[in-house]
């Protein structure tokens, strides 16, 4: 396994074409607003050597038995389906923000899945180039972005009726050593701060749409891939001097429009070529794993809760009945966050490829209420944080010549708590509830993973419900069907 | 039977949790067990060699650790920073005892 030092060399080695405002980024590592994304992923390596945390982010490998990140290993048990939520959260815990790993290892579990039953059902040998793909994964111990959201133009119109065809990416040449891909995937978490991006579709398919049934893995810095980064709220705080206005001193994480322009793709390379009747199977297992995931969230929450409660201390107001009830209800909300993903996991099974799969009804539950709570919880981290969180002045005026000192004076809450340590918790709080990890907390918990509605549908789909009306007209003495 | 020679240190492996969600500072208490029990104790890697038994700091009750492949050794196990003060009581009490005989036992010698 790499070390968060080795991860961060092996990024240096990597040619990205990467822009940002405008302009080429030509040191993506070192760039003072991407940096911290790659500190969190960085996060992944280093805890996976810390005795305190190795047990959920390391696994033993079912292809070598050797020991690998968890977020290179295909679950072979329930018991990995728990691990996998528990370092979910853990991460989240630690970090303040999505670590952005965790999309890679669902792709590939997702894949490992099928990948085995497109060949069972054509003879095609996808699941052996996978493995042997998985393999190369494992030993390198890299990041692998799992890109599945395309542009979608318009929403009524199926991918071949786009106006435009790049709408959904698409193949356009085929070659005896490979293919061509053209289009672009939107939404890209943690995209330059990997090493492989792995392809698959975005929505279930029709025979007319077979050119955009298609998945597969490349290197990040393949030939014709271009980054466009995704602006935060607050991002070029990191660009200024000092650190309190960050709010998050360490951590961050980043989106990217990824670009494929007549991408040349091997063959070993491809999982998934034109067989239109699995591309919906790839889109729910892989939606139902990512689902399961966000017990980060929970994770990010713990931070939250740490912070609300800490500012209520140093504003003198923990004692307060109505605060700690609402630090109560952001417990309760945050741990229910937790039940979800550890119940999915719990009730997982295990599919014809050997691999373990997510009960896909409560991992659609776990993230409908995720698509929920976080709001509720950074409601009432405001609440208890008060306005200040919004109408503080920079850290510039709190180190101003001239304006300083009543920084110092005007905002002090409890007298033997600094000024600055005060300004410091109310930034982490407006970072996670509208600063930069707001996209992660908030928006990304709505939209990740599939908007509210995707969650809704699966639901009303894998719910028995004429079986609950038979009961119900049993027990009220209805006898007729 | 695991019962340590006058004079000997135990030597002991340790094994966390992952720590998804602890109610305790895991590390914190390991470091107050390593001091307390500093002259009795010398805690390892659970992948080390010669050990006389394996410790579980676990974060909560559920400990989640699969103690499987460290049997045949005694595994001893501690879940909260009460089990923490047993452990560091008992071995102070009892520097040269079964292990076997422990309150924190979690599996027994086969």
């Amino acid at each position: 396994m790499k070390t968060a030092a080795e991860y961060e060399e092996s990024l240096r080695q990597l040619n990205l074409n990467v822009y940002q405002f405008g302009k080429k980024v030509t040191n993506v590592v070192d760039d003072p607003i991407i940096r911290p994304s790659m500190n969190a992923v960085a996060a992944t390596y280093e805890c996976a050597h810390m005795a305190e945390y190795e047990d959920l982010i390391t696994a033993t490998s079912h292809i070598t038995g050797k020991k690998i990140n968890r977020f290179t290993h295909i679950h072979q048990s329930t018991e990995d389906l728990v691990k996998k939520t528990k370092m979910c959260r853990l991460l989240g815990s630690l970090t303040g923000c999505c670590f952005q790993r965790c999309v890679g290892m669902d792709a590939m579990n997702a894949l490992s899945m099928t990948t085995f039953d497109i060949d069972a059902k054509y003879g095609t040998d996808y699941n052996k180039r996978f493995l042997a793909y998985l393999e190369f994964v494992q030993e390198n111990d890299l990041v692998c972005d799992g890109a599945m959201t395309d542009p979608k133009g318009d929403r009524s119109l199926p991918p071949h009726k786009q106006a435009d065809p790049d709408m959904f990416l698409h193949v356009v040449e085929e070659r005896d050593d490979g293919i061509v891909v053209r289009g672009a995937k939107a939404h890209q978490t943690g995209a330059v701060n990997s090493h492989e991006i792995i392809i698959m579709p975005t929505i279930a398919m029709r025979e007319e749409d077979k050119d955009y049934a298609i998945s597969f893995a490349l290197p990040s810095d393949a030939e014709g891939i271009t980054y466009i980064m995704g602006r935060q709220s607050c991002d070029t705080r990191k660009s200024e001097e000092g650190t309190i206005d960050r709010g998050n001193v360490l951590y961050g994480g980043h989106e990217a429009l990824v670009v494929f322009d007549d991408v040349f793709v091997p063959w070993d390379r491809i999982f998934m070529y034109k067989e239109w009747d699995f591309a919906g199977q790839l889109v729910e297992q892989f939606a139902s794993y990512h689902r399961q995931s966000y017990a980060c969230k929970a994770g990010v929450g713990d931070v939250l809760i740490g912070a609300t409660q800490t500012i209520a201390e140093f504003n003198g107001a923990q004692k307060a009945s109505h605060v700690k009830d609402k630090i109560i209800e952001m417990n309760h909300l945050n741990e229910t966050l937790f039940c979800g993903s550890i119940a999915c996991a719990t009730e997982g099974h295990q599919e014809e490829s050997g691999t373990y799969l997510v009960n896909t009804l409560l991992a659609n539950v776990c993230k409908q209420n995720v698509t929920r709570f976080p709001y509720e919880i950074a409601r009432l981290a405001q609440d208890i944080a008060g306005g200040l969180m919004v109408t503080l002045p920079s850290e510039e005026d709190l180190r101003s010549a001239e304006v300083g000192k009543w920084v110092q004076k005007y905002f002090k809450g409890d007298n033997t708590v600094p000024t600055e340590d005060r300004m410091r918790m109310l930034r982490l709080i407006e970072n996670i509830t509208l600063g930069t990890a707001a996209v992660g907390y908030l928006t990304e918990s709505m939209h990740g993973a599939g908007s509210p509605q995707a969650q809704r549908i699966m639901i009303s789909r894998l719910i028995d419900l004429k079986q609950k009306q038979k009961v119900a007209k049993r027990l009220c003495g209805i006898t007729k069907e | 039977m695991t019962r340590l020679a006058p004079g000997r240190a135990w030597r002991i492996g340790l094994k966390y949790c992952g720590g998804c969600a602890p109610r305790y500072d895991r590390v914190e208490q390991v470091g107050v067990l390593k001091k307390m029990l500093a002259e009795a104790v010398i805690l390892l890697s659970y992948e080390a060699e010669n050990l006389d038994a394996v410790l579980i700091v676990a974060g909560c009750p559920t400990s989640c650790v699969d103690t499987a492949t460290f049997e045949p050794l005694p595994i001893l196990r501690i879940r909260s920073e009460a089990d923490a003060r047993l452990f560091i009581d008992d071995m102070r009490a009892n520097p040269y005892r079964d292990l076997t005989g422990s309150p924190l036992l979690v599996a027994k010698l086969f």
